[in-house]
C-alpha cells in the first residue's frame, strides 16, 4: 500500500459533480481516493492513472449483490460515508455509466432532500434561540461592559462565529441537493468534469477563517482555568495592585484577621487571579485587619477595618470608562448613596462614594481601571493619592 | 412518495416489464439490454435506485432473500400500473399514427 496524504475536503461533499472532478484530477496526479470524512479526506500515493469516480447517495445500506453488479460493470466501491458511495472505474474500461436516468436520480434524491430540510429547519430554530439568548445576555445586562471582560462572553462571541458557519452548512448542503435534484429531474445529467477551483478556494477561505476560530473557542476555557488562581494574601509588601490596609490605618497595632480556609486559601485575605481576553490581567482582593484594644465608634465590637480592591487590565483603553461607570452601577447599591466626581491630574476618571458604612473608589487609568471598597475609620481623601500612585506605578 | 399513476420513466416501465418473471438483480439489465435489442443500457446505480423505490412504492416485493441475492417480483399493484402505462404508450402510439403517414 502507498504512502497515505491527507487533504482537507473543503467542498461540500453534496456537490456531487464538482468532487467528482476534483478526485479524477487527483487521480491523473497519482493520489488515489482512499476515504472521506467531513473536515479529511485520504489519498493513496500511487501511480498516475485516468480514473472516473461517482458519488452516490444510497439512502438503504447497499447489499452484496449490488456491489457485485456495480463491481461487474466496473465500478468499485472506494470509500463510503454515511449515505455518500463513491465508485471508481477505469477511464478505459467501465462498461456503463452509473446513472442511466437522470430523472431516476433525481428521485432517488427525495429522501435526502427531505431530510436536509428537516435539518435545516431544525438549525435554524435553534439559532433564533440561540441568538435570542445571546442578545438578552448582553443587552439585558445591567452591567454589559464588566460582562465582556468577565468570564466567558469573548468564547459566546466567537461560538455565535462558530454557529453561524455551521448555519451556512446546513443551508449550502441543502441549496446543493435541491438544485441538485431539480436539476436532474429536468432530465439534465451531472457535469462530471465541473470545475471545481473556485469553490475549493472559496471553501478554503471561509474554513480557514472559521477552523481557527473553533478552536480558539475551544482553548479559550482551558487557558482561563489553567491562568485562574486562588492565593492568600501575602503580609507585608506586594507588587499586587492593591490598597493595603497597614496604608490606610497607620496604626501598628493593625492584625491580620484571619477567617475560615479553603483549600488553603484564607478566605477573607485572599488574591483571586483571572485572565480574559478583553483584561488579561484582573485582580480581586479582600484584606481584613483588627486593631486589638480598638472600638468601633459606635462601640459595637472591635475595631476591624477591611477592604476589597479589584483591578482591570484591558486589552482596549477604550472600555476603561465604560467599565468604570458598570462597577458603580454594581457595587453602590443605596439609591441616596451620592456619587462625586473628583477631579484628578493623575487620573482618566475618579468617582468617589460614600455612605455610612462603607467608602468607595473608582478609577480609571489609560488601559487600567480600579475599585476600592473600604469599611473601615479612614478617610476618603487619604485613600485617593494611593490609589494614583498605586494606578501610576502599575502602568509602569 | 408513491406512485400516482404519472407517466413511467424509462427505467421504471423496463424494471417492471422484466419483473413480469420474478428475477435476480443482477440478471435483470441483461434481460432489458436483450429485451430492448441493445437499445437500452441500464446502469447499476439505476438498476438499484428503481429497486429501492418501487419495492417502497409496493410495485414489487423480494420473493426470496437467501442472503446472497434476492429475487424480486411484480406485485398485483405493480402489474396494474405496467399494464395503465401500456395502455397508455399504446394510445400514445394510435394518437400519433400521423407521425407515420405524414413523415
Amino acid at each position: 500500500m502507498g504512502k497515505l496524504v491527507k487533504r482537507l475536503m473543503l467542498d461540500d461533499i453534496h456537490a456531487i459533480g464538482r468532487n467528482e472532478s476534483w478526485f479524477s484530477d487527483m487521480a491523473k496526479k497519482g493520489l488515489h481516493l482512499k476515504k472521506f470524512g467531513r473536515l479529511f479526506i485520504h489519498f493513496e500515493k500511487g501511480k498516475p492513472k485516468e480514473t472516473n469516480y461517482r458519488i452516490d447517495i444510497i439512502m438503504k445500506k447497499p447489499s452484496q449483490e449490488q456491489l457485485e453488479v456495480y463491481r461487474d460493470c466496473g465500478w468499485d466501491i472506494v470509500a463510503n460515508n454515511g449515505n455518500f458511495y463513491i465508485f471508481s472505474a477505469d477511464k478505459m474500461s467501465f462498461s456503463t455509466e452509473l446513472h442511466t436516468d437522470p430523472i431516476e436520480q433525481g428521485f432517488s434524491l427525495s429522501e435526502l432532500n427531505k431530510r436536509l430540510k428537516n435539518n435545516l429547519i431544525i438549525i435554524s430554530i435553534a439559532m433564533l434561540l440561540f441568538f435570542g439568548m445571546m442578545f438578552s445576555l448582553f443587552f439585558f445586562n445591567e452591567e454589559p461592559f464588566l460582562f465582556m471582560i468577565m468570564g466567558s462572553f469573548v468564547q459566546q462571541l466567537l461560538l455565535v462565529v462558530v454557529e453561524c458557519y455551521v448555519f451556512y452548512s446546513a443551508i449550502r448542503n441543502y441549496v446543493a441537493i435541491r438544485s441538485l435534484k431539480k436539476s436532474l429531474l429536468q432530465g439534465r445529467t451531472i457535469n462530471h468534469n465541473e470545475n471545481y477551483r473556485k469553490a475549493r478556494l472559496t471553501s478554503g477561505i471561509l474554513a480557514g477563517i472559521f477552523l481557527p476560530l473553533a478552536l480558539v473557542t475551544i482553548f479559550i476555557p482551558f487557558v482561563q482555568i489553567t491562568k485562574s488562581k486562588d492565593y492568600t494574601l501575602p503580609e507585608g509588601n506586594t507588587n499586587l495592585p492593591i490598597i493595603k490596609l497597614a496604608d490606610i490605618e497607620q496604626n501598628p497595632k493593625l492584625m491580620r484577621e484571619k477567617s475560615y480556609y479553603s483549600k488553603n486559601v484564607d478566605m477573607a485575605n485572599r488574591v483571586r487571579y483571572s485572565w480574559s481576553l478583553l483584561a488579561p490581567v484582573q485582580y480581586e482582593i479582600d484584606e481584613h485587619g483588627i486593631i486589638d484594644g480598638e472600638l468601633w465608634g459606635d462601640k459595637s465590637g472591635e475595631y476591624s477595618p477591611s477592604i476589597t480592591t479589584r483591578y482591570y487590565k484591558l486589552t482596549f483603553g477604550s472600555l476603561a470608562e465604560n467599565i468604570t461607570f458598570d462597577l458603580i452601577s454594581r457595587y453602590v447599591f443605596r439609591d441616596d448613596t451620592e456619587i462625586k466626581e473628583i477631579n484628578s491630574s493623575e487620573l482618566d476618571k475618579l468617582y468617589i462614594a460614600e455612605d455610612t458604612i462603607s467608602k468607595q473608589i473608582f478609577a480609571a487609568k489609560d488601559n487600567q481601571v480600579f475599585y476600592v471598597a473600604y469599611y473601615g475609620n479612614g478617610e476618603i481623601e487619604d485613600i485617593i493619592p494611593l490609589v494614583e500612585e498605586k494606578l501610576n506605578s502599575c502602568e509602569e | 412518495m408513491s406512485y400516482t399513476g404519472s407517466p413511467m420513466t424509462e427505467a421504471m416501465y423496463y424494471i417492471l416489464l422484466a419483473l413480469m418473471n420474478p428475477n435476480h438483480g443482477y440478471q435483470l439489465m441483461s434481460i432489458i439490454e436483450q429485451v430492448s435489442k441493445g437499445r437500452i443500457k441500464m446502469g447499476p446505480g439505476t438498476l438499484y435506485g428503481v429497486l429501492t423505490r418501487l419495492q417502497k412504492d409496493e410495485l414489487i416485493v423480494i420473493l426470496n432473500d437467501d442472503g446472497r441475492r434476492k429475487t424480486y417480483a411484480v406485485t398485483e399493484d405493480g402489474r396494474t400500473a405496467l399494464k395503465a402505462e401500456y395502455m397508455r404508450l399504446k394510445d400514445m402510439i394510435q394518437d400519433g399514427i400521423l407521425v407515420e403517414e405524414r413523415l
